[in-house]
């Protein structure tokens, strides 16, 4: 009785044991490429990750130039500020000087006049002229000191800011060629790459093109060969051939007259 | 060269039957006439030769068959006529019969030479069509060379294909 049950088990673990066997051997043959097939699918596979490190490579460079322009132009945006605040509160400094000058040169005069007046009090028409001329005088002074220093000032700030473009010019420039070159240079490498393994392709596939022809040729022989013997054991009579025979014939009249 | 005995034999094969069957005839007469067997009637020397050759004979020369030296003169007519003529072989895959040979025989006269006797061999390996051959010159019509063409074709198509 126990070597029934224990002989049944046994044949249960056996069966289940196939049938697992079979399930992988099934996954197994669901695989119908054949190896030339594969060898070229891995050959593009490999060719198209290529394809995207080059990509990725690319699109990184891009980026890294795009950060040093950024840095470069944020840093001569804050230089170039820089300057021209520090210019500027040249600039007012030294109008301010002239301006304080101004005002000593006003306050200096007013006394004067105020004692001049106090001085010649009684020559009224003497004083008038002198006292409209010292002030005709005066306010020219001040005019062309004011145009003096207002020109000044402006052709300061337009040399300036003319000096600093031309600077910020010539740095964009550098950074510009800069930037080309490494980029170049970039391009070169990965062409370079990619020529060798557009080569590499082009010579599996001359490869597999050859063996896929003489493959052919082969069989198409053999195929030929055995129509050709069908046909020549055909037997066919002088009734089926009689035609033929006598078109042929015509058709090659004047060859035969000249072969005799 | 004697173009009435020409066109009275079919095939250079019966000509040379002919002359096989002349050389014997006339090496009986040339006997009957040394042992002057008398009692032998010249009928029975006749029915020796060949009887479609005794047709022509009678036909083209008259009453000659028992005269030994006219009978020489005819042999040599007849040799005469194989050293002159031109020989034209053709090759079939099988047996051709009388009917067909005559269609031949009438064709090359007609269109090709009246110097021509034709003569004819078997040969299984062409498949069907014919081969010509004279001296000079070798005409290939078979369905061997037909295929082989071909197959050589389909050999150079495939040899070229672009993959």
């Amino acid at each position: 009785m126990i070597l029934t049950y224990a002989l049944a088990l046994f044949i249960i673990v056996l069966i289940l044991l196939l049938i697992f066997i079979l399930f992988f051997f099934k996954k197994g043959l669901n695989n119908k490429s054949t190896p030339s097939e594969r060898k070229v699918i891995s050959v593009i596979d490999d060719a198209n990750k290529k394809a995207e490190d080059i990509l990725d490579q690319a699109k990184f460079s891009s980026d890294r130039i795009n950060q040093i322009y950024t840095t470069l132009s944020t840093k001569f945006e804050e230089d170039i500020k820089k300057l021209y605040e520090e210019k500027l509160k040249q600039i007012e400094n030294n109008i301010k000087i002239k301006g304080d000058s101004i005002d000593n040169i006003n306050t200096q005069f007013v006394k004067n006049l105020e004692e001049s007046v106090n001085n010649f009090n009684t020559k009224s028409d003497d004083f008038k002229k002198m006292y409209d001329k010292a002030l005709a005088d005066f306010e020219r002074s001040l005019n062309l000191l004011f145009q003096d220093i207002s020109e000044r000032t402006q052709n300061n700030l337009s040399n300036f800011s003319k000096m600093n473009l031309e600077l910020y010019d010539k740095d964009l420039a550098q950074i510009e060629e800069n930037t080309t070159k490494i980029i170049s240079d970039m391009v070169e490498q990965e062409r370079a790459k990619f020529t060798s393994l557009s080569d590499q392709i082009k010579e599996e596939s001359q490869k597999m093109r050859e063996e896929l022809v003489n493959s052919l040729n082969k069989d198409a022989a053999v195929v030929v060969s055995r129509v050709v013997k069908e046909v020549l054991n055909l037997s066919l009579d002088m009734n089926d051939q009689e035609e033929y025979i006598f078109d042929t014939l015509n058709k090659h009249i004047e060859e035969i007259k000249n072969g005799l | 060269m004697d173009y009435n005995l020409l066109q009275r034999i079919n095939d250079y094969e019966e000509l040379e039957i002919f002359l096989i069957s002349l050389n014997k005839y006339l090496e009986d007469l040339y006997e009957y006439s040394l042992k002057e067997k008398k009692n032998l009637k010249s009928q029975d020397i006749v029915s020796t030769l060949n009887p479609t050759l005794k047709v022509i004979i009678e036909s083209l020369y008259g009453d000659v068959l028992t005269d030994e030296g006219k009978m020489k003169e005819v042999q040599m007519k007849f040799l005469d006529l194989k050293n002159s003529i031109k020989i034209v072989t053709l090759v079939f895959n099988i047996e051709v019969d009388s009917e067909f040979k005559l269609k031949l025989k009438d064709f090359f006269l007609k269109k090709i030479s009246k110097d021509v006797l034709l003569k004819y061999k078997i040969n299984s390996d062409i498949g069907g069509g014919i081969i010509i051959q004279t001296d000079k010159s070798y005409f290939d019509f078979s369905f061997d060379s037909i295929l082989r063409d071909k197959r050589d074709n389909i050999v150079d198509i495939i040899n070229n294909a672009k993959v």
